[in-house]
């Protein structure tokens, strides 16, 4: 069983990694007026760690798959402090939209198909503006460009919600 | 040792936290500093392969028709013009004596970024095809950057649409120069500033490299004026301008070298040492 979850999330990581770099992140730059946004698909690989993960080890996977994809975007540490800073309040996250009955920290895993699409929508859609925020912030590594890091934000985030909630559809993951 | 170790587990998140996000702040800063990308000129080699293998399989599809040879021949007619030489006439010579001074290298882009602050481009000639540090860069429609690294195969540029360009740029209808900075707001305009409000200006006014630097020869067009206006109590404009190069669709571009590089280099040196 655990093994299992192993195995699905390494395969998760690699996937999500590569589609970020060689896919996902061509995009913007092909479309010829409007693009400055980015898609931001592989942070759900940070929604879906199961609750049992040790909070150090969330940490630094939230790092390891942000520096991956760092090495494709040319942009060290810029995608691997987001993935970190959502890695770090996802339990806070997850702990205020805690369900009535609680969690079940030792098998339960922040899926649809074990808290259901609102319950999911919510959590991951309230990490994701977190991460495409930060994101933008970091970026500039200044507050001076105040007004793109709003509308990148809004616009990126409207875009990668829509990819992050595609990714759950199609491939619906339990582990 | 046990309860340390699941002490750690519990509470060690914000411990990994801090360290994890320094680390990450350390890499960007480090990155936005000149002639220190460590990082990126370690990963250049593997991602710039995998780059053009993949820029290759898309290629093929997409612009099949696009030769090389153009490219080539247009790098060898660019050293023909004039702005590429240099007159070594001597008032009292009847001779016209002409040295070249700017050849050119056509490059190919492999991968390019339009929607970051720091954008980059990353070309297919490296050090092994004569590309050093700081050689200006422009495609057909004008200037696009400056090199700013450069390993055996590949060189990276610094386009003027990234948030740490700054560069000179002159009015072409009266020499006024000012310097041109990028504001991140999209990538098809820029910013020239510290043009004095004497001057007259019109919209449609060319704005083309001034030949100050040792970068680029003179006249390279960057772009024209798209808007301007004087802010009360101001001195200076603040123009808008439209950049020539379109910056979504840029597949060949042009490396400049200047064959009196390191003798303008050495003469400056000179001067800053006494």
């Amino acid at each position: 069983m655990s093994n299992n979850i192993i195995v699905a999330n390494v395969l998760r990581f690699i996937f999500l990694v590569l589609l970020q770099g060689l896919v996902l992140q061509r995009i913007p730059n092909v479309m010829e007026n409007y693009n400055q946004f980015e898609i931001f698909l592989y942070p759900i690989f940070i929604f879906l760690l199961p609750f049992k993960t040790p909070h150090p080890l969330l940490i630094a996977l939230g790092f390891l798959i942000g520096i991956s994809v760092d090495f494709f975007y040319d942009s060290p540490g810029v995608h691997a402090s987001a993935g970190v800073f959502i890695a770090y309040i996802r339990p806070f996250v997850a702990s205020i939209l805690q369900p009535r009955e609680g969690y079940n920290n030792s098998v339960d895993i922040p899926t649809v198909e074990r808290f259901g699409l609102s319950w999911f929508a919510t959590y991951s859609l309230i990490l994701l503006f977190a991460h495409i925020f930060f994101y933008y912030a970091v970026e500039v590594f200044t507050f001076w460009y105040f007004w793109r890091i709003i509308l990148n934000t809004i616009t990126s985030f409207l875009i990668s919600a829509i990819f992050i909630m595609l990714f759950q559809t199609i491939f619906n993951p339990k582990v | 040792m046990g309860n340390l170790i699941n002490l750690f587990l519990k509470y060690g998140g914000f411990v990994v936290f801090l360290a994890l996000e320094g680390l990450c702040m350390y890499l960007v800063v480090n990155n936005n500093q000149e002639q220190e990308e460590i990082y990126v000129s370690s990963a250049r080699v593997i991602s710039g392969n995998t780059l053009q293998a993949w820029d290759a399989t898309s290629n093929f599809l997409s612009l099949g028709s696009i030769a090389d040879s153009l490219a080539t021949e247009n790098a060898e007619l660019y050293s023909h013009m004039e702005n590429s030489k240099f007159i070594q006439t001597i008032m009292t010579d009847t001779a016209e004596v002409i040295e070249q001074q700017f050849t050119y290298l056509e490059a190919k882009v492999i991968k390019n970024s339009t929607n970051k602050a720091n954008n980059y481009i990353t070309l297919n000639r490296g050090r092994k095809h004569g590309v050093e540090n700081k050689m200006g860069v422009f495609g057909k429609h004008g200037m696009v950057g400056i090199v700013r690294s450069v390993s055996t195969n590949f060189s990276i540029v610094m386009p003027i649409i990234n948030v740490q360009y700054k560069a000179s740029a002159t009015l072409k209808k009266n020499n006024y120069f000012g310097s041109l900075v990028w504001d991140a707001q999209n990538a098809e305009t820029a910013k020239l500033e510290a043009i004095p409000k004497h001057i007259e200006l019109a919209k449609g006014d060319s704005i083309v490299t001034s030949g100050y630097s040792s970068i680029f020869p003179e006249g390279i067009m960057i772009g024209v004026v798209d808007d301007y206006k004087l802010e009360s109590g101001s001195n200076f404009y603040t123009i808008d301008v439209k950049l020539g190069t379109n910056f979504y669709d840029l597949n060949y571009v042009y490396i400049i070298k200047n064959l009196f590089a390191k003798e303008l280099e050495e003469l400056e040196e000179e001067v800053t040492d006494e």
